[in-house]
């Protein structure tokens, strides 16, 4: 139990590449990839998503949250 | 391109006979090996290479049982049974893995690979320096640097251990190595060569539950929650095996022709070939000397030929723990990502100088310089500033500057109304130095000497010279730079319980890393700020950073102890043998343990000079660099000592017979070294 979680940071409205995170790359949004990778990472007990509240980013959470 | 690991196992270990197939959690440890050799993304395949021995078979029965190849060849020369296995799986890389390594982490073994494949070098690691815990150690290299060890390596130990001849030939192959970025895990000991190491891993398999292959950081995480665990097979060496094939075979000497051939090709561009008179082609026999070192590692050096030696001259004696210690290696690495000579002051130097003042007698504030003579050279003129006097009574070696060096015969270049400033006195007489400072009363502004180097100091001989100093209005200057950290933490006025007004320190405080500092009485080191004492690199913050990590390890390791004991034991072992060959009269061996001195006497048909080139050109051949001290490093260890001894066994009926039998001339095989100038 090495008590440590990953929390990856997320938004939408990135100016240069809005939506970005959910641009996908052969079939999978970028982000399902990145957590997919940390996954791999044994030292880590939990990963989560911190996206900004408000309408714009909601579309992050809904491929994810199970809780 | 075809990427092979080789693992390496054998039933008959000196320390731990059968250890490769020792039960671990259920497994045997050769398993675990496999296992995490097998889980090395980049690989085409994982082989193992055992000894033709029927003692191996039950290894070779055991691949067969776990659909591993398993190659068999020659049992003690290794280096060419892995490059049978490199023709027959005509890999154009491999993978060096031992199978007393039950912890590998593929993770490492990938990164070593990536480096290997990205930086176009001949050879990748993770053991050069040692960074990672023992037992992880993962080398990559290319088939044709294999080939060229194969053909040309001679030394068993070379041919036992596969890669020394490619390490230790930095000048042929190009080397790259893959540090921890977590400081201090050199020191854990993961692998297997004796019974409590067996222990250890068996207590961590335990621990690990069913994991078939841990990462490092599992087993660091799971000793964090069991220190008892971690103690089990602490004290036990880091690669004994290698040291002791070492020392059955020291030489498999090279000859000295690259050392020649730079000597010409740097004295077309460098006066002198060197930066330092004791280091440069003038100290050694000529021709018959290593002149260019390629690195260092411990206590051995290696030449730019590819020989090998154990080095009891330390750069001169700053090497105090050894070179490329990675505690003190790990700090600067650190300093160097934060920049290295800032704009302003940094909080090192108050760090250092705060250090200084708990471990230092007479240190209540302290600055820095970056060579001893930078320190001597301030303390004089601060002397100077604080007495407003010009005159200055020295003892010993104080370094390059004007001030000491034109009152020696090396003075060219230095004006004399300097020159006549500085006036020697002989050690150890107290009636000398009182009619020196009386000659010229009033004038004297310090007087600056070595503690002690050679002889001893004479009961109250030191007390003597502080209070004439006082007597006659002068500052007691102790020249520390190298008797400091060395005799006792707090230097030889900690040793002698003698506390001067000012100290210089330098050697044995950064571990070769320049850095020097002026320490001593506030109110005379409050003068600082009205003198120049005032320079780009003063605070550099390497040299800061190194002395820090130094110092500290002195403190926190008992290195002053250590290096009693190891210089004690040549010490001890060197007397009676001097004595047993006759050559007491002629060759005298004097100072303290951590730095003892030997002399060499003029005798009627041959010259001091005749008898101290013999030895140095008879302990070279013997794979031992050396000048006239012993600078006992805390990489010395009591085998190096025994090493030395060893040598010293063999030399000494070589000076004896040189002399007695007037031998000398067949025996020299250069002409004689020519004394620089001296001064002890």
């Amino acid at each position: 139990m090495t008590g440590a979680i990953a929390i990856i940071q997320a938004r939408m409205g990135s100016t240069r590449f809005p939506g970005k995170s959910l641009a996908e790359i052969d079939g999978q949004p970028i982000l399902a990839i990145m957590m997919d990778q940390l996954s791999h990472c044994r030292m880590l007990e939990k990963i989560v998503l911190a996206f900004p509240d408000g309408g714009e980013d909601d579309p992050l959470a809904s491929p994810f949250v199970t809780t | 391109m075809k990427k092979i690991a080789i693992i390496q196992a054998r039933m008959q270990s000196t320390r731990l006979p059968g250890k490769v197939m020792a039960d671990l959690g259920g497994r045997p440890m050769i398993a675990w090996t496999l296992s995490a050799a097998r889980r090395i993304r980049g690989l085409d395949t994982v082989v193992v290479a055992t000894s033709d021995n029927t003692a191996d078979d039950g290894i070779a029965t055991w691949c067969e049982a776990n659909h591993a190849s398993c190659y068999r060849g020659p049992r003690d020369d290794v280096l060419e049974r892995f490059h049978r296995v490199a023709v027959a799986e005509d890999a154009d890389v491999i993978m060096r893995l031992t199978a007393d390594c039950p912890f590998l982490d593929p993770h490492i073994c990938e990164l070593v690979l990536g480096l290997f494949d990205e930086s176009g070098v001949d050879y990748a690691s993770n053991i050069d320096p040692p960074t990672w815990p023992d037992g992880l150690d993962c080398e990559v290299f290319s088939r044709s640097a294999l080939q060229s060890a194969a053909k040309n390596a001679r030394a068993p130990a070379d041919r036992e251990h596969v890669t020394p001849y490619i390490r230790n030939r930095r000048n042929l192959f190009r080397m790259a190595n893959v540090r921890c970025p977590i400081p201090g895990l050199h020191r854990l000991r993961w692998t297997v060569d004796e019974a409590a190491d067996l222990a250890f891993a068996r207590d961590v398999a335990d621990r690990l539950g069913g994991t078939e292959v841990p990462s490092h950081l599992e087993i660091l995480a799971l000793l964090r929650d069991a220190p008892d665990t971690a103690d089990i097979n602490m004290g036990i060496r880091r690669n004994q095996g290698a040291e002791k094939t070492r020392r059955q075979w020291p030489d498999g000497h090279r000859g000295y022709e690259q050392s020649n051939l730079m000597l010409e090709r740097a004295e077309r561009v460098i006066p002198l070939a060197s930066q330092t008179f004791s280091k440069s082609h003038l100290a050694y026999p000529a021709g018959c000397a290593p002149l260019f070192l390629e690195g260092g590692d411990g206590c051995r050096v290696v030449d730019v030929d590819g020989n090998e030696y154990i080095d009891f001259v330390n750069g001169l004696l700053p090497v105090i723990l050894g070179y490329s210690d990675p505690d003190v290696d790990g700090a600067v690495i650190d300093r160097i990502g934060k920049g290295v000579t800032l704009s302003l002051a940094t909080r090192l130097e108050m760090e250092l100088a705060e250090l200084l003042a708990e471990v230092v007698p007479c240190a209540e504030m302290a600055r820095f310089g970056k060579n001893g003579s930078d320190a001597t050279a301030g303390a004089v003129r601060l002397a100077r500033a604080y007495t407003n006097r010009d005159r200055v009574a020295v003892c010993g070696y104080h370094g390059w500057q004007d001030w000491y060096i034109g009152s020696t015969s090396r003075n060219r270049g230095v004006p004399k109304a300097v020159s006549e400033l500085t006036h020697p006195f002989p050690y150890n007489d107290l009636e000398a130095l009182d009619r020196l400072l009386s000659s010229r009363p009033g004038e004297f502004a310090c007087v600056i000497m070595e503690a002690m180097n050679a002889t001893e100091p004479a009961p109250g001989y030191l007390e003597g010279v502080r209070d004439l100093a006082h007597d006659h209005g002068a500052l007691f200057v102790l020249d520390e730079i190298i008797t400091g950290f060395r005799y006792a933490l707090g230097g030889a006025q900690e040793y002698f319980g003698v506390t001067p007004d000012l100290a210089t320190l330098g050697k044995g405080m950064g571990n070769g890393y320049a850095i020097s500092a002026i320490v001593g009485r506030a109110d005379i080191m409050h003068l600082m700020e009205e003198i120049f004492f005032s320079f780009t690199a003063g605070g550099e913050t390497v040299g800061l950073a190194a002395a820090l990590a130094t110092i500290g390890k002195i403190r926190d390791h008992d290195v002053v102890e250590h290096l009693w004991d190891v210089g004690g034991r040549v010490q001890a072992g060197l007397r009676p043998r001097l004595e047993a060959h006759g050559l007491g009269e002629w060759v005298s061996l004097n100072g303290l343990a951590p730095w003892t001195l030997l002399t060499f006497k003029d005798s009627e048909r041959h010259t001091q000079w005749q008898k101290y080139t013999l030895f140095i050109q008879e302990m070279l051949r013997r794979g031992i660099l050396i000048q006239s001290s012993h600078n006992i490093s805390l990489a010395h260890t009591a085998s190096e000592a025994d090493i030395l001894l060893d040598a010293y066994d063999e030399v000494l009926p070589a000076i004896a017979d040189a002399v007695f039998n007037d031998s000398m001339d067949e025996k020299l095989s250069g002409a004689p070294i020519e004394p620089l100038f001296r001064v002890r």
